[in-house]
């Protein structure tokens, strides 16, 4: 009965995340992919809904290595995302369930657009919010 | 912005997740032993716990989980109205949301989503290519650590603790260690002053003593510091302190590479002028607080920055994406952006002259 009354609420409680969960998702689950890497000290992580849209532009230097990571809640599911130039043309498509970092190397400075796309839910399904986290490190080119 | 609509979506958000997990408890005690009450004051007692617990009062309640589903409703009442709302409160309506404050609370969450994800490259990037360039280190060109107690306000102790992470990112890429300590000491000593401590913690301090030998742990202790100062300012509804910490970073690292490249340095130069887009980023990004006035100062110094950088040639090309021997992408462009003399000391002189501004007192 004890442990039926410090569980319970618990598990209840789950679901809902705060913005303090996400910077601790940010760091204990995100973090960790960029390992090699020094990271950008940006800070670019919040609480998304399903349906949810977001972009984020980057500048990248020439001459260096770079891995972009998105990291995703489970609870959102897979959470796809794009890196194109800013003129639109694609230069990478993936998602988090499968292929949740990107390694390139940039031959010039350029800016390019990140952008993400949570899936809808099933609207018989109570929508969830999850963090959603987009990550850059960097290093020099050998 | 009005809170209103965020707090009415908080409310009903709240709301419908209540009613859930009522729905769950219901069918819960459903499936539990009937129990009939004495009619004395333990049955009292129940029938107030019924009522606490919303239930159906002919659906009996088997008596040793009523304290245990009432301690449980305390705890989810409390989780549930803390974590949905993390806002400032103002006025609260029992009135179910009209479509029309839905999507204005909609519009101020996507419009608050835009603040936070806004990226620049770190400091640390550019202090890179100094080391690279062959520069040797020269501490008389950072923003001493002594002057940490001098900075007064919100404006100058934020710019200020992103000037000195900027130097953090100088002196652990030229592998100076101790000087790295003593920054970090003045950054956290600053951060406690604003009150903002919890991200640059005494912990790091630590981890910074232990990684000495390392520059590359180093590097990703002082990054990974100012990912969580940034995050613990935007998790804190900070997100403007935020903004003039990366504005200072951005101008301290911009002030250090301009000093460099005036001795001809092409690859140095080539860095400045690129610095065109993290200045738009920047300008953009100042543009969608509106007309706060703790950024307004910075925004039309960063304003005249851009002045001088509208100067600077701008040739738009294509993107390629090929593949290296190793299976890598590498992505190439034509577009490129350069600056001729005068407008690299233009640039080297503005940088130097905001600089001293706000790290003067």
């Amino acid at each position: 009965m004890k442990i039926f009354r410090i569980l319970l609420p618990l598990v209840l409680l789950i679901p809902v995340m705060t913005d303090a969960q996400c910077r601790a998702f940010t760091k204990n689950q995100c973090l960790p992919l960029l390992e090699g890497y020094v990271q950008n000290d940006n800070y670019n992580s919040a609480m998304l809904v399903p349906g949810d849209d977001a972009e984020l532009l980057m500048t990248f230097y020439g001459g260096k290595e770079y891995r972009l990571v998105v990291c995703a809640h489970p609870i959102l599911g897979s959470v796809d995302f794009e890196i194109t130039d800013t003129s639109g043309e694609s230069i990478f498509k993936g998602n988090t369930a499968s292929t949740s970092t990107f390694d390139f190397k940039m031959a010039n400075t350029q800016q390019l657009i990140v952008k993400l796309k949570v899936p809808d839910q099933n609207s018989t399904v109570s929508a969830h919010e999850g963090c959603v986290s987009v990550m850059a490190g960097s290093k020099e080119l050998n | 912005m009005t809170f209103k609509p965020l707090i009415d979506k908080c409310m009903s958000y709240t709301l419908f997740a209540w009613s859930e997990i009522n729905t769950i408890i219901f069918k819960t005690i459903s499936f539990l032993p009937a129990y009939q009450p004495p009619l004395n004051d333990t049955y009292k007692l129940n029938r107030q716990s019924e009522r606490m617990m919303f239930t159906h009062p002919k659906i009996p309640i088997n008596m040793h989980l009523h304290k245990t589903l009432r301690f449980f409703s305390i705890v989810m009442i409390s989780g549930l109205l803390f974590a949905s709302c993390g806002t400032k409160t103002e006025n609260q309506t029992t009135q179910p949301p009209v479509k029309s404050e839905l999507d204005s609370a909609e519009a101020a969450r996507i419009k608050e989503l835009e603040k936070i994800f806004f990226s620049i490259p770190s400091p640390v990037e550019m202090a890179s290519l100094i080391k690279e360039k062959g520069y040797v280190f020269e501490i008389s060109r950072l923003n001493s650590p002594e002057n940490v107690d001098k900075y007064t306000g919100e404006l100058r102790q934020a710019v200020n603790l992103g000037i000195y992470g900027a130097d953090l990112s100088y002196s652990a890429m030229f592998d100076q260690k101790q000087v790295t300590m003593e920054y970090f000491a003045a950054a956290q000593r600053l951060a406690k002053q604003m009150g903002v401590d919890g991200a640059l913690t005494g912990e790091l301090i630590t981890r910074l003593d232990q990684n000495q030998e390392s520059r590359d742990s180093l590097l990703k202790i002082v990054s990974e510091a100012y990912m969580d100062l940034n995050g613990y300012l935007k998790e804190n509804q900070r997100i403007e302190v935020s903004a003039l910490i990366i504005a200072g970073g951005w101008l301290e690292a911009l002030y250090l590479s301009s000093v460099y490249a005036m001795d001809g340095n092409e690859d140095l130069r080539k860095r400045i002028a690129e610095q065109k887009y993290s200045l738009n980023d920047l300008v953009n990004y100042f543009e969608k607080f509106g007309e706060k006035e703790n950024l307004k100062e910075m925004k039309e110094d960063l304003l005249a920055l851009k002045a001088i950088y509208n100067n600077a040639q701008e040739n738009k090309g294509k993107t390629s994406v090929s593949t290296d021997n190793a299976g890598k992408k590498v992505i190439g462009t034509t577009t490129s952006v350069s600056i001729d003399d005068a407008t690299l000391k233009a640039i080297a002189t503005k940088a130097t002259e905001l600089r001293t501004k706000y790290t003067s007192f």
